[in-house]
């Protein structure tokens, strides 16, 4: 609704985003919350756009929540690529909670779900190539943690390569490089098969 | 790995990739790694693992984001203490393909209430298809009986997301409380019962399940079945309002959907009839076994012969429902007993041969458990019968003529006989016993006069029939006419005898509507025979007042055939007549009862030529009278259903005058006593039209000021029509009606600003029409109310801006005017809406080229001009046949003020 966000958290989270530049390490934390909800939001209201035909801009998501709960004239450019940045971290624990509330689920045997339902089938299988896309980045994390955070930006936040390299301070080849080596080791992690190497 | 070893392998595999060609590649990787093959196996594996281009990386986790998100509401612990609109999620409840339930409160106001509360996963992003969302939603709430789980409420919640808010119903789902309970079949079919009545409650009010299961019914503690749910299913189908989504989500249960349910065919309220059926079956077979080992893995399935045989040890038969296990029953569900039958019945493929709806599946398990006979098994035969009807309309028709023929010669016969034996004199006994058999044989046209060409009228596709009947009829009476010259007694009989076949042919629902000139000959033909016999004694009160009688008829049939100038000489005359006969005989209760309704006749005709205030007084003189009428009369049915019929009468001349306070004042009386009448008498058809009337005059009078009554009198009108419909759906009579209590709730939405539900509504009507001309291609007024009905639609859509909707529709009606109008040159009405169907379809045009440019602008604008010119030239074809309203005078000035206006506009 129009309404839900008003001035108060958008001067909050702008003042969050603020101090989070200025090098308050709680702000992040107390950020987390107020653009997960906006997060959310907004992906089911594009699930409706969705559904009229018009498709998911992968930087639309977030740079919407940006422009409507942070109050513009107030940030830098820098300020900005932080936000989307966090709202890709955001993006992915939404996405991989969501995964593995799903993978739970059918061990639990919802009983309701009708067989019929397809399109869950293939739900079923993105969540289980999230959850383990998931086990597989923390690996990495633990060797290479900017590849880590490119594969976060890029692939659950839909950020561009340059925005990716903005919001972690370095070159657009070197966000290149990094994803192309990082998908290479996701892959084998994976487990998925060996591919051409002419590729 | 470390992060030192990490690093040479991500240098050395960046460089790699940077040299393509694979002698190359591999030379550098000699160089770089230097031997340490375990570097080297690592970067090879990596190289390896170089991800397709197709892999799920490559596109942002957001293609299939919002996907996750909403399939997975349900698991999201986040929703608790989650609001929708003032309801508070405490818990979810069960989840569905469709979106996940909880357990809610309502938390803002005085008062808590739990609720069940079901979050959609779709939303609209169609406002047109959101309204009709709503719409429906209304009509669902609307729905209140002792077994329907109600809805409750509605709306979209903070996210965006529609939700739907029912009665939170504590239970068990129905098999499992009958099962675990180890209910006697009889305790199960009292159940099913219930069940049944709920859904047939539903079906009079045209809200079709769609989803009958055992876990849709859930059982209270009380021992109350609910079903849940109703009508929903529609609501969350993706072709819901005709759209068509990109999942392919459809609610049904493999187990216990219809056929044609699986088919994609029509779903209708046969198709609950079906999913009862199953579940009667299910319930009476009450398995024990776990619900897991009931499930396939492919959803749903029957249970096998081995499950049915536990079921049959382990159910127990008796009315107290204590284990006897291993006892015979004499008619056992297994044994291909009654019960079976009805079960099969109901789940018939053929949609027509299950039961006709939810209550007669009920009547029939219920007759089951008094001992009677089912229907289930004879009505193979009825099926049959009906089926030989369907397929022999003409020999149906000839079996009618043949009883016709045969009555017509034995008559000749005996009258004969009876002139011969008069002339000679002969004795007295063989008179007398041909006198009885001329009585007999009277008795015998009169009942087929009175009751079986009635009844063959209401017979769906028997068009022809009653036709033959007809015509049949008339050649006999024609033929004794010419032989009653001087016999009076003969003369009176045929007069009645033509009256009879004029009544049938004049009927304002007889089917054809060439007929109104057939009914008026024959009862020109009765009249002057009346007037003969008067002649003979012309103080006779019994004969002046069948004259009157006669005047009135002829009024009634003048009046249907638009000539209200001679309509009302004959209704005057009528009143003359009466009037004269009631001063002589206060007490006579026909001379009353005839005087009240001439009055109301020729008041009606006053009001139509705009005559308000000799309208009004004529009604207001009906209703002395009525209130003059000795005590005794007063208390009987025929006289309140008079008063009844001269408020309204009353009431609609005063709103037509303006006089709007008045009129509604004396449409409450009206409606007060229709309803206590029909309350009264709740199986008397004949009261049921009254209530119905009254309502659609009702409605239509509040539509004069646009008020929104309007609307809630066309929904009474539509409510007590469709039990109608409900109660004998062959009854075609009935099904027009509905048709128009429809059209009339389309209209007065449409003026109350709800044009989109007006639509809807408007399609209905159309809808059912069409179902009824398509069984009677002969039939003329069927096809005639089906186009008027496509006129409205047509215009509805216009005034919706929905230009290209709005000109389908009126092209339909046109084809079916011309076609009738060209099949009878006298059919002035058909032609006058053709004019109204070609003025739309101009002024859809127009809308048209308003949006357009170019050629297509010039072309839209010369096909409204070119059906400017057609509407012009058919009233102008009226007008030189004298028949042109004054309405339709302005209307053509209008036209040709147009047609100018595009003369010189080019």
């Amino acid at each position: 609704m129009e309404g839900s966000v008003k001035d108060s958290p958008r001067q909050d989270v702008t003042a969050l985003l603020l101090d989070w530049s200025a090098g308050d390490p709680e702000a992040p934390a107390r950020l987390m919350p107020l653009v997960y909800d906006e997060l959310r939001r907004l992906a089911r209201a594009y699930l409706r756009d969705e559904r009229t035909g018009h498709t998911l801009q992968p930087t639309a998501l977030v740079n919407e929540a940006y422009l409507r709960i942070i109050d513009q004239r107030r940030v830098s450019i820098e300020n900005r690529a932080q936000f989307f940045g966090l709202a890709a971290t955001l993006m992915r624990h939404i996405l991989v909670d969501h995964a593995r509330a799903r993978a739970a689920g059918k061990r639990g045997g919802s009983q309701h779900v009708l067989s019929l339902d397809e399109a869950r089938v293939a739900v079923e299988e993105r969540a289980a190539e999230l959850v383990a896309l998931d086990e597989a980045l923390k690996s990495l994390a633990e060797i290479d943690p900017r590849k880590s955070r490119v594969v976060e930006m890029r692939f659950f936040g839909g950020l561009s390569v340059e925005e990716t390299a903005r919001a972690l301070g370095v070159s657009d080849k070197t966000v290149m490089r990094d994803w192309r080596i990082a998908k290479m080791w996701l892959h084998r992690e994976m487990g998925g098969g060996e591919s051409d190497p002419e590729l | 790995m470390d992060i030192e070893r990490w690093r040479q392998v991500e240098e050395i595999l960046d460089s790699a990739l940077d040299v393509p060609e694979p002698a190359e590649r591999a030379r550098l990787l000699d160089r770089a790694c230097a031997g340490d093959t375990d570097l080297r196996a690592e970067v090879e594996s990596l190289l390896a693992h170089h991800a397709p281009s197709e892999s799920f990386i490559e596109s942002p986790a957001y293609a299939f984001a919002p996907e996750l998100l909403l399939a997975d509401d349900g698991a999201d612990d986040k929703f608790t203490n989650r609001r929708a609109g003032p309801y508070k999620i405490i818990r979810e409840i069960g989840r569905g393909g469709m979106g996940a339930v909880f357990l809610a409160e309502r938390a803002d106001g005085e008062f808590t209430q739990e609720v069940a509360l079901k979050v959609v996963r779709r939303g609209f992003a169609d406002p047109e298809l959101d309204r009709r969302f709503r719409r429906e939603r209304q009509i669902l709430a609307s729905l209140n009986h002792p077994n329907i789980a109600r809805l409750l409420d509605g709306g979209v919640s903070e996210d965006g997301e529609p939700y739907l808010v029912m009665e939170y119903v504590e239970g068990a789902r129905i098999d499992d409380y009958c099962d675990g309970r180890s209910l006697a079949r009889r305790a199960r079919l009292r159940l099913f019962i219930e069940v049944c009545s709920a859904v047939s409650y539903a079906h009079q009010r045209l809200v079709v399940h769609r989803d009958i299961k055992p876990s849709n019914i859930l059982v209270n503690g009380g021992g109350v079945p609910k079903l849940l749910d109703f009508g929903i299913a529609k609501l969350l189908d993706p072709e819901f309002g005709g759209e068509q989504t990109r999942t392919e989500l459809r609610a049904f249960t493999p187990d216990y959907a219809s056929p044609e349910q699986i088919a994609g065919g029509q779903i209708t309220t046969a198709s609950d009839v079906y999913s009862l059926g199953v579940l009667l079956r299910d319930l009476l077979r009450g398995t024990n076994l776990p619900p897991e080992a009931r499930r396939g893995p492919g959803g749903w399935r029957s249970p096998t012969p081995s499950d049915r045989k536990t079921v049959a040890a382990n159910l127990p038969t008796d009315e107290e429902g204590t284990n006897r296990k291993g006892r015979t029953r004499s008619r056992g569900f297994n044994g291909g007993g009654e019960l079976e039958n009805i079960v099969a019945m109901a789940r018939h493929e053929d949609p027509a041969r299950r039961y006709a709806s939810a209550s007669q599946l009920a009547e029939d398990v219920q007759r089951y458990l008094d001992g009677l006979p089912v229907r289930a098994q004879r009505d193979s035969f009825t099926y049959r019968a009906a089926k030989f009807v369907r397929r022999n309309r003409v020999g149906v028709a000839a079996a009618a003529i043949v009883l016709l023929t045969l009555l017509g010669g034995v008559a000749a016969t005996i009258w004969q006989a009876r002139r011969a034996t008069q002339q000679a004199r002969v004795a007295a006994r063989e008179r007398d016993r041909a006198e009885r058999r001329f009585a007999d044989v009277r008795q015998l046209s009169n009942a087929l006069l009175s009751d079986i060409a009635p009844r063959i009228e209401r017979l769906p596709g028997a068009t022809e029939a009653r036709q033959a009947v007809l015509t049949q009829s008339l050649k006999y009476l024609d033929s004794l006419a010419r032989e009653a010259a001087g016999d009076f007694e003969l003369q009176g009989e045929l007069a009645t005898a033509y009256e009879k076949v004029g009544d049938l042919q004049g009927n304002p629902n007889n089917p054809n509507l060439v007929a109104l000139t057939d009914a008026l000959a024959s009862y020109e033909k009765a009249q002057a025979m009346r007037r003969a016999l008067l002649g003979q004694s012309p103080r006779d009160f019994e004969r002046r007042l069948l004259l009157a009688n006669n005047h009135r008829a002829l009024g009634d049939i003048r009046w249907q055939t638009n000539e209200p100038t001679e309509s009302l000489r004959n209704a005057e005359a009528a009143i003359s007549l009466y009037g004269e006969l009631l001063s002589e005989r206060p007490h006579s209760v026909e001379a009353r009862r005839g005087l009240v309704r001439s009055l109301l006749d020729a008041g009606q005709v006053r009001a139509t030529n705009e005559q308000y205030r000799e309208a009004i007084s004529s009604f207001r003189r009906a209703i002395a009278l009525l209130s003059d009428a000795p005590d005794g009369r007063r208390g009987e049915v025929e006289h309140a259903l008079l008063l009844a019929e001269a408020h309204k009468q009353l009431g609609n001349s005063l709103s037509w005058d303006g006089r709007q306070p008045e009129a509604e004042a004396e449409m409450a009386r009206a409606v007060a006593l229709s309803e206590s009448l029909f309350a009264a008498n709740p199986h008397d058809n004949r009261l049921r039209t009254a209530l119905y009337q009254t309502y659609m005059m009702t409605s239509s009078v509040y539509e004069e000021v646009n008020d929104p009554l309007s609307n809630e009198y066309a929904f009474k009108a539509l409510k007590i029509i469709s039990e109608a419909v409900e109660r004998d759906p062959a009854d075609v009579r009935a099904g027009q009606q509905l048709a128009k209590a429809y059209s009339r709730l389309g209209v007065t939405l449409d003026n109350t600003g709800r044009g989109w539900e007006s639509v809807l509504y408007l399609g209905k009507a159309v809808r059912i029409l069409r179902g009824l001309a398509d069984g009677e291609a002969k039939n003329r007024r069927l096809r005639y109310d089906l186009a008027t009905a496509y006129i409205r639609l047509g215009d509805a859509e216009y005034r919706q801006r929905n230009f290209h909707d709005s000109l389908d529709a009126l092209g339909r009606a046109a084809a079916v005017l011309t076609e009738l109008s060209d099949a009878d040159a006298t059919d002035n009405a058909s032609l006058r809406n053709l004019a109204n169907a070609a003025e739309s379809m101009a002024k859809a045009h127009e809308g048209l080229a308003a949006r357009a440019a170019g050629v297509e602008r010039q072309s839209r604008r010369q096909m409204a001009r070119q059906n400017y010119q057609r509407a012009s030239d058919i009233l102008l074809r009226l007008e030189a046949g004298n028949t042109l309203s004054r309405h339709d005078r302005k209307a053509l000035d209008k036209l040709q003020a147009v047609l100018q206006k595009y003369e010189r506009g080019g």
